[in-house]
């Protein structure tokens, strides 16, 4: 049986990653630390910084080391907005449903109605968690009961209606 | 009663786990060589990349030119090393306009 974590005590915002830090790297007095936010959106995810904050600690610049704590904050906030990603399933039609959020790459299994479904081949979610899925048998109109697991730790159990 | 974690949970954990250790290390203000090698193994960055960084880090100190430290560094990180001088450059004047904003 699994046991899902949804939740763990991070800060989601980049203050909030300063502080879990310590942001002693940036100074209280300056721009740095009002403007962290501002400066954050000019990268696309947190390696330039870190790379350009290894640059600043070997040649002892500080601006440049600063980047280092930046970087940090950034693959701290990546990782935690991954890690809350909830699995959300969609029925697109009588026979195809859809899923996101879940395990990356991981082998799927649908309930319907109580009863698993045996697929020939057992679709598997993409590295983004995803997967469209065509069912072999289609649903019929009104009301189902769907769970969805991959072979990992995420789960959701929820209605479709056809 | 033992409790999975997920991957994206492990990765979290690992991210603030590293700067932590991070925090750490910067705490104690300036850095010796064996200070500096602990932080880049922290983050990641396999031995042989350490050494390599060491190695300019020793040849910036004779000549004053970043150039084989940002070369170094990049290699280490898998980023073009044009891109990362580019930034190296730019990040003195974008705090400089940050500052007035």
């Amino acid at each position: 049986m699994f046991r899902e974590i949804t939740r763990i005590d991070v800060p989601t915002t980049l203050l909030g990653g300063a502080l879990l830090i310590g942001a002693k790297e940036l100074p209280k007095q300056g721009f740095w630390y009002k403007n962290v936010t501002k400066f954050a959106k000019r990268f696309d995810d947190s390696v330039l910084p870190i790379a350009v904050g290894v640059v600043g600690i070997v040649i002892r610049q500080d601006t440049l080391r600063r980047m280092l704590v930046l970087g940090l904050m950034l693959a701290i906030k990546d990782a935690y907005a991954e890690a809350m990603k909830e699995p959300f399933v969609y029925a697109t039609d009588a026979s195809t449903i859809e899923i996101w959020g879940f395990d990356a790459s991981k082998p799927v299994h649908v309930v319907i109605d109580g009863t698993e479904v045996a697929f020939t081949t057992r679709p598997a979610t993409d590295a983004n968690g995803y997967a469209k899925i065509t069912l072999p048998t289609a649903m019929s109109a009104g009301l189902h009961t769907l769970v969805v697991w991959t072979e990992g730790s995420k789960a959701w159990a929820g209605p479709a209606v056809v | 009663m033992s409790i999975k974690l997920s991957p994206e949970l492990l990765k979290l954990a690992k991210a603030i786990r590293q700067a932590n250790a991070v925090h750490e290390i910067l705490s104690k203000g300036e850095l010796d060589d064996s200070d500096m090698r602990k932080l880049l193994k922290t983050i990641g960055i396999r031995d042989e990349h350490i050494d390599a960084i060491m190695e300019a880090k020793a040849k910036y100190e004779e000549t004053g030119d970043p150039e084989p430290v940002i070369d170094a560094v990049a290699q280490a990180f898998g980023l073009p090393a044009d891109e990362l001088k580019k930034w190296v450059a730019s990040i003195d004047i974008i705090s400089a306009v940050l500052s007035l904003a």
